[in-house]
């Protein structure tokens, strides 16, 4: 994993959730996967995208969000990691490929 | 035939490996390797149990199987899982306690390799568990139990004192073999660096990247960032030596075999995990702790320590 060259460049699969009135809050390891392993939440997220299963893992996670979360949304960014790190805005890119409503 | 000065050399080698590898050690060097490895799995596992619930829960088609579950059409059911667990805990308890070991030892050590492998079959590959697994596979298949057990415990006076005292062949390998897997492992990761990204990764950019991916990767699932992350990436002079040392640190594992170097080695295999812990959030505890290094000691003397201060109490 730590093998590979990497670029400073790295797209991400996130899931975030957005309150009534569209504010964006990050979404914790363990309501993504039920579980608190960051490269089990992560790999849940690209494998749902990979497979076509976006949509179907959005459901999954807004069964499991807080209850001020009215939309889940799944996306693809880019960063800029490095810059993120030394404080500087990071995003280059963003695709949503689900988005669904919380179940009341 | 004329045996040459070349032909004595090399067979003086093989005796001088041969001698190294077959070093005879006491029983309880073997025993103690037990006790420690085995209190940390059954501890592992214990705290593990969320990832079994997890498992038992997950969807099939989230199911990649890797290894020996390659040979399951599917994710085994949820009973069966807790099955594992259940048979995996009592046979774990037996294993440190020495109790029924030549039974317990391998049926632990089978259930571990089944449940390290399941874990890793749900798409993400848990390498913090392989090395443990593989120190167990040896423990569990050798006399481990001959000294600090239940089983030896039922042995008379006589020939516990005995098997415990006299140093074999039969207690010195496992402990060797338990030392060369320790290193082989480290090399391995030293030369997958270089095999993927070749001499690039010792400038230290390739280093500076991983570092700013692991704590985006937790900015973006709203958790903390490694406390020295930043700190490090803001120092970029400091990156290029940290990765000829850590690249260093697994390609010359194999000095820790030598006494001379051993607790040089040991020190910077240390201070490696303590690294990828404090700018990655990356932890091998296994090995962080000091457990996977325990084989490289004579640890016979723990015991020895902890008989002494019970004749004193």
């Amino acid at each position: 994993m730590y093998a590979g060259t990497r670029s400073n460049l790295s797209s991400f699969v996130t899931a975030v959730g957005l309150d009534d009135v569209g504010d964006q809050s990050t979404l914790s390891a363990l309501t993504i996967s039920q579980s608190r392993d960051r490269l089990i939440a992560q790999s849940f997220l690209n494998d749902a995208v990979q497979r076509g299963e976006a949509a179907e893992a959005c459901d999954d996670i807004a069964g499991r969000v807080a209850p001020s979360i009215v939309t889940v949304e799944i996306a693809v960014e880019q960063h800029d990691t490095i810059a993120r790190l030394r404080g500087d805005e990071s995003l280059q890119e963003r695709t949503v490929v689900a988005s669904c409503g919380v179940p009341e | 035939m004329i045996a040459t000065a070349a032909d004595a050399s090399a067979a003086g080698m093989t005796t001088k490996v041969d001698r190294w590898l077959l070093d005879p050690a006491p029983a309880e060097r073997l025993a103690m390797l037990r006790l420690g490895t085995g209190l940390y799995a059954l501890i592992n596992l214990v705290v593990s149990v969320g990832e079994f619930r997890r498992l038992a829960d997950r969807p099939a088609s989230q199911f990649e199987p890797v290894g020996l579950a390659g040979i399951l059409n599917g994710p085994v059911s949820s009973l069966t899982l807790w099955t594992l667990f259940a048979v995996s805990v009592a046979s774990g308890l037996a294993f440190v306690s020495g109790a029924g070991f030549r039974l317990a030892g391998p049926v632990f050590v089978l259930c571990t390799l089944a449940w390290a492998t399941y874990h890793s079959s749900w798409g993400q590959m848990l390498h913090f568990e392989h090395l443990l697994t593989l120190h167990l596979l040896v423990i569990g298949f050798s006399p481990a139990a001959d000294a600090l057990s239940a089983d030896a415990r039922r042995l008379s006076a006589d020939a516990r004192r005995q098997s415990a005292a006299v140093p074999s062949v039969r207690y010195g390998w496992p402990v060797r073999l338990l030392a060369i897997i320790t290193v082989v492992t480290y090399v391995l990761a030293g030369i997958a660096k270089l095999r993927v990204s070749g001499w690039a990764w010792v400038d230290g950019t390739t280093l500076a990247n991983h570092i700013a991916y692991s704590a985006t990767r937790l900015d973006l699932l709203g958790e903390p960032r490694p406390p020295l992350a930043a700190t490090v990436i803001g120092q970029k002079w400091l990156l290029g030596p940290m990765a000829v040392a850590s690249l260093a640190v697994e390609l010359l594992a194999p000095l820790a075999l030598l006494r001379r170097f051993r607790r040089l080695w040991i020190i910077a295999a240390l201070l490696f995990h303590l690294g990828t812990l404090t700018t990655m959030f990356v932890f091998f505890p296994y090995n962080g702790l000091g457990f996977a290094f325990l084989p490289l000691y004579r640890v016979e003397g723990a015991a020895d320590l902890i008989r002494r201060r019970r004749s004193t109490l």
